[in-house]
């Protein structure tokens, strides 16, 4: 272990950048999802009513959306489709005759970007003569609950864990020049390194060993290794002169610096809305370019890694 | 067996462990299972051998193996020293050696003392651990010394 070693001399700046970067696109990915998305919903609804609108095949005609013939439609509309209108559209007066279902559906928790291309797409004349069956292979929001829990319908930030409902702090460290920020509700010691690791044979690569401190065993996490292996980062060599205890667990994670603590706030959050590849990622906060951890997934992603 | 049952401390055992370096790390593996501690010899290498076997050596008339632990444990060869010992074994019914750094002493563990360690990792070699103590403000690692080796390896063995 170098606790005190200098940094490698590599383009720190460029890598953190192209990991915040990766990092916001997964955030967001109904971003880069829209443009691709879009296809594929025009598509499969056109599909089997080539018929009626040749050119719908284009997405211009998404931008028809709101016309009225959806109005004059009593027909109904395909159970998963009809709460989107419901949310989306204020414009449609038909939406409010909707059952008391649809209502529930304008949950906050589906992102009015991801229902935007969905709003314009429904109203089309070629969804009046999709089948549900057709509609709900094929959409993705079908995934979406129509009747989303109780609880969640009461959170003002759904995606956000209970603890970050309201104003919180988090203490932001450094890893490779990358910020990372944790609650402090969720943070057990801040640790300086004073002495080696005890090596533990036959663990992971992200596994720098065992620090034994007030008679208890913490188990350290080369953290650049283990949340962005693709960048190459090895903390063993860059050196590192704290660890930061999760919670009360074995768990600490590596780092070389340690910052202040700052008050956030919820909306200063963009909130992860899935768990996606990177469970341990609660959300991000544009305000200090830095990834919030989500304590409780990262101990049980520890817990269960088997890389 | 040497635990203080007799002393009515039957739920909470207490083992004593010989312990070892390697590597700049303290090992233990359970006294019961070290018949004697051997100042290092030549040890005769044995052609076609599987790379963990140094060789054997002849312990007063019976021919022991010898392993070498660190390329067992993963770790980086280095020169044996004077302090380099090799720990006659004795698991799975068979007799083997096990070369070490050094050995230290004889230490009494009760076994609420013990940590188990977090099972990650694919590596064979994470098995090795059966737990953890602190002990003299160290670290001492314990040795599963039946999993040191698949029931194959062992069986192997049993032909040199």
């Amino acid at each position: 272990m170098s606790v005190s070693q200098p940094y490698k001399s590599v383009k720190v700046d460029l890598v953190v950048q192209d990991y915040m970067d990766s990092l916001l696109a997964d955030l967001f990915p109904e971003v880069e999802a829209e443009s691709v998305s879009e296809e594929p919903v025009i598509e499969l609804e056109v599909a089997p009513e080539l018929e009626v609108a040749p050119e719908s095949k284009t997405v211009p005609e998404l931008e028809v959306a709101p016309e009225p013939k959806v109005q004059t439609e009593p027909k109904p509309a395909p159970q998963s489709v009809a709460p989107i209108l419901d949310t989306s559209s204020p414009s449609l007066p038909e939406i409010s005759t909707q059952p008391e279902q649809a209502k529930v559906v304008a949950s906050p928790a589906i992102p009015e970007t991801i229902l935007a291309p969905i709003k314009e797409a429904v109203p089309s004349p070629v969804d009046e003569e999709v089948t549900p069956n057709k509609v709900s292979e094929d959409e993705p929001h079908v995934e979406v609950s129509p009747n989303p829990p109780q609880e969640l319908e009461a959170l003002p930030y759904p995606n956000a864990p209970p603890w970050a409902q309201q104003e919180f702090d988090v203490l932001l460290f450094d890893v490779c020049g990358l910020k990372l920020a944790v609650s402090m509700e969720a943070l057990g010691r801040i640790i300086k390194v004073e002495h080696e690791l005890n090596q533990l044979i036959g663990r992971p690569g992200w596994f720098m060993g065992a620090y034994t401190e007030a008679e208890q065993s913490l188990y350290v996490v080369d953290t650049a290794k283990f949340i962005m292996p693709e960048k190459g980062f090895d903390l063993s060599e860059v050196g590192f002169e704290f660890i930061i205890q999760l919670q009360r667990s074995h768990w600490t994670l590596a780092c070389k610096e340690v910052y202040s603590t700052v008050r956030i706030q919820p909306d200063q959050v963009k909130w992860r809305s899935t768990q996606g590849k990177r469970p341990w990622l609660a959300g991000t906060v544009i305000e200090h370019m830095c990834a919030l951890i989500h304590v409780d997934s990262l101990v049980a992603l520890l817990e269960s890694e088997n890389t | 067996m040497s635990t203080y049952e007799a002393k009515g401390v039957v739920d909470d055992p207490v083992l004593q462990w010989v312990t070892f370096r390697l590597d700049n790390e303290s090992y233990g593996i359970n006294v019961m299972q070290v018949q004697e501690v051997l100042r290092y010899s030549e040890i005769a290498p044995v052609p076609g051998a599987p790379s963990y076997v140094l060789g054997i050596i002849n312990l007063r008339g019976n021919v022991v193996t010898v392993i070498d632990t660190r390329l067992r444990f993963g770790l980086a060869q280095t020169e044996t020293s004077d302090q380099t010992r090799i720990v006659i074994i004795e698991t799975e019914n068979q007799v083997v050696g096990i070369m070490v750094d050094a050995v230290a002493e004889v230490v009494y563990l009760r076994q609420s003392e013990v940590e188990t360690t977090p099972n990650v990792g694919n590596e064979e070699t994470a098995k090795f651990i059966q737990g953890v103590c602190h002990k003299n403000d160290e670290l001492l690692i314990l040795v599963d010394l039946e999993k040191m080796m698949s029931d194959e390896e062992w069986a192997e063995l049993n032909d040199f």
